[in-house]
């Protein structure tokens, strides 16, 4: 796509990517688990994707084109950061790969399930989640704000994706148990 | 498995989430991803618990109707890319961006999105405390999903729209928007002409009007036009025009997907929103703040409570009462009612002034103080201070030269964040030239805003809602002439930056007033209560 001079690409590109960049970044997710890595792997994703645009058959769903590339992108960050921090290894990948895409129906109703369970927490909670997922520094000055020792915040702060999480499971009871293992 | 087993391997994913596991107990786990499939399973969808926590709190709008958005990389990449569309052309751009050695470098570039909107309107929304929606809050590009009522919001360009759940709407710029499913009205004044509104299967173009727009889930899209004109293109697969149509007020069109296809329509097939009335409610105004004002002891005092022969009566002295210079044949450019002169643009010179001029009000220093709420983002001329006109001068812009301005830019070649206000200090009083003070985006269209413009011999300062937002220090002359007032208009025999909105609690002083004060008049206001 480099060196085209067709705009109207670049707006049919940048749609499709603001519609889908958080979907690929929960794929991502999956492989590397720490935000900033799946930050910074989007973005990489971001510009593969724009080079290979005029590869990409519009007839064709956009999102698995993404993650597919999503994933050849966390193999080459894998081989670039593996030194210095924990990475899965290729067949732990390939696996998480694998069962993520029998997963996909799962995901959704869990995704649905999780915007109705947040929808019922108290102000303070939303507060508390907001501090831990926009700055995770943050939590210290909650507490230090509240008069409290940071500790119990982040025990409340577990014990707080414990109920959402239960939430969800409860809100899932009609999917049924996704494998054995439970 | 037991609840024990569960809290710990909860506690596992959380660890892995945070980058806090040993490499012992990593291996472990890669471990049991690879042997257990129910382990994998739960993993899995674990961490998209994850994501969609950290989703929800950083990009509020992919969850719910709250629109707040943190910078994304993604994001700061369009941005870029809109970005170097205009500066050195998007194929240059790309050419660089393909060679970038770092692929951060693009984040780099602009480490933060701006906003292109502000809500203005809310009805009947959902609440939700995950991830609240307030009027005023300022809209970054991304998604915006509304279950439930209406979320009403004005782009810095003055495009209204106004969207009704369930709807999904992505803002891409302040200038474009794709309707994905639900349905929107749009409104565009002549400055945002050119607005574009997609939908999954056409692009509305604006031609200066107010549109309505319905798309279903299967991506089949209405749109009806309420007045002035659009084209509706229907897109190609490669997103450009295949097929396009003009159409008009009262006309409604339909784009079909299979067969992919234009149809004219006589009615939409459901109702369609419209845009709601951006009008000032009156300030509520209590006798704490009336008498905060009082003990400052302006020279000026107008609270538009009532007309005396005519005139807003000064609550401080006979001096000064306001005249209100309308055309006779144009009674509604302003209209005092309410406790508050409202103002609306008309094609004729009008504005509110001191029946007679100040003396001495620059003789030191001075403070302008206000509330203002405007109707929507213009060009907006709040108060004009201006000497008196010299006979000699015969040109009317000539006439018109300024030592103070305090407005709201729009469109403007004025570099500041859209949505500021100005405070401009000019000496001698000309046509340009002067020292700037702007607020950082801080306008919300319906709205009021408390507006503090002082100017002293060694500083000029704007405070905007009790708080300090600029100051500036540098020797500003002083005089001993004497200087009208210009309420709602920028001058006396023109028609520029005429104020759509409404302005009341007007107080002027021949002293620079005391930060604390200040802050004694906003809390005055607005204790224990909003003021709107």
């Amino acid at each position: 796509m480099p060196g085209s001079t067709n705009i109207d690409a670049g707006e049919n590109f940048a749609r499709l990517l603001v519609q889908y960049d958080r979907a690929v970044f929960r794929y991502i997710l999956t492989f590397v688990g720490r935000h900033a890595d799946a930050e910074e792997i989007l973005q990489r994703v971001a510009t593969v994707l724009w080079q290979k645009f005029s590869e990409y058959d519009p007839t064709r769903s956009f999102l698995p084109w993404a993650q597919r590339v999503a994933y050849f992108e966390v193999l080459k960050f894998r081989t670039e950061a593996a030194r210095n921090r924990l990475i899965f290894r290729e067949d732990v990948l390939e696996a998480l790969a694998d069962t993520r895409e029998t997963l996909n129906p799962v995901l959704e109703s869990q995704k649905l399930a999780l915007r109705e369970c947040l929808g019922k927490i108290t102000p303070d909670d939303a507060e508390l989640l907001r501090r831990r997922y926009c700055d995770a520094e943050t939590i210290a000055a909650l507490a230090a704000e509240k008069g409290r020792s940071p500790k119990s915040f982040y025990r409340r702060l577990d014990r707080l994706r414990d109920l959402i999480a239960d939430c969800i499971e409860r809100r899932m009871g009609s999917v049924g148990p996704t494998s054995a293992a439970d | 498995m037991s609840k024990i087993d569960e809290a710990r391997e909860r506690e596992l994913f959380r660890q892995l989430v945070d980058g806090s596991l040993s490499a012992d107990e990593f291996s472990a786990v890669e471990q049991r991803l690879l042997s257990d499939p129910g382990f994998r399973e739960r993993y899995i969808r674990a961490i998209d618990i994850e994501a969609g926590l950290y989703e929800a709190f950083n990009f509020p709008g992919t969850f719910s109707t709250t629109v707040t958005r943190k910078k994304s990389p993604i994001e700061v990449f369009l941005m870029v890319a809109a970005c170097a569309t205009v500066l050195f052309g998007f194929v240059g751009w790309l050419f660089w961006m393909s060679g970038a050695p770092n692929p951060n470098a693009a984040a780099s570039l602009l480490p933060r999105l701006k906003p292109v909107a502000i809500v203005t309107q809310l009805h009947q929304v959902a609440e939700n405390p995950a991830s609240p929606l307030e009027i005023g809050m300022k809209i970054r590009p991304g998604l915006l999903n509304v279950a439930t009522g209406q979320v009403q919001f004005e782009f810095f360009n003055g495009a209204q729209i106004n969207v009704e759940g369930p709807a999904e709407l992505h803002i891409q710029s302040v200038d474009k928007a794709t309707l994905i499913s639900g349905k929107v009205a749009v409104r565009i004044p002549p400055g945002a002409r050119g607005f574009v509104l997609n939908t999954p299967n056409a692009a509305v173009v604006d031609l200066g009007t107010e549109f309505a727009v319905f798309v279903d889930k299967q991506g089949t899209s209405e749109v009806h036009v309420a007045d002035g004109e659009v084209a509706v293109s229907l897109l190609g697969n490669d997103g450009n025009t295949l097929k396009s149509l003009r159409i008009t007020e009262g006309m409604s069109v339909r784009v079909n997907r299979k067969p992919a296809g234009l149809e004219r329509i006589d009615a939409p097939s459901v109702t369609l929103p419209g845009l709601q009335a951006q009008i000032a409610t009156p300030l509520r105004v209590n006798e704490d703040y009336v008498r905060s004002i009082r003990a400052s002891r302006p020279a000026i005092y107008w609270r538009f409570e009532k007309l005396v022969d005519g005139r807003v009566p000064n609550e401080i002295s006979p001096r000064w009462s306001g005249t209100i210079h309308a055309a006779p044949d144009d009674p509604s450019a302003i209209v005092v009612h309410d406790g508050m002169a409202r103002f609306t643009p008309s094609e004729k010179p009008h504005r509110l002034e001191p029946d007679d001029t100040i003396p001495g009000f620059n003789h030191e220093s001075f403070t302008l103080e206000f509330w203002a709420s405007l109707d929507n983002f213009h060009w907006a001329s709040l108060v004009a201070v201006v000497p008196q006109p010299t006979a000699e001068i015969e040109d009317a812009v000539a006439r018109n030269r300024h030592m103070t301005l305090i407005e709201l830019p729009y469109n403007s070649s004025f570099v500041c964040s859209p949505g500021s206000f100005r405070f401009l200090y000019r000496h001698p009083p000309g046509n340009s030239g002067g020292t700037n003070l702007f607020s950082d985006g801080d306008c919300s269209p319906g709205l009021w805003h408390h507006l503090v413009a002082i100017k002293t011999p060694g500083r000029i300062k704007l405070f905007l809602n009790g708080k300090l937002v600029r100051h500036f220090a540098e020797t500003s002359a002083c005089d001993e002439d004497p200087y009208r007032l210009l309420v709602g208009g920028l001058d006396e025999g023109l028609c520029d930056r005429q104020l759509s909105g409404a302005i009341t609690e007007f107080a002027v002083y021949l002293r620079a007033l005391e930060d604390e004060e200040i802050k004694i008049h906003y809390r005055a206001m607005t204790a224990n209560r909003s003021p709107n």
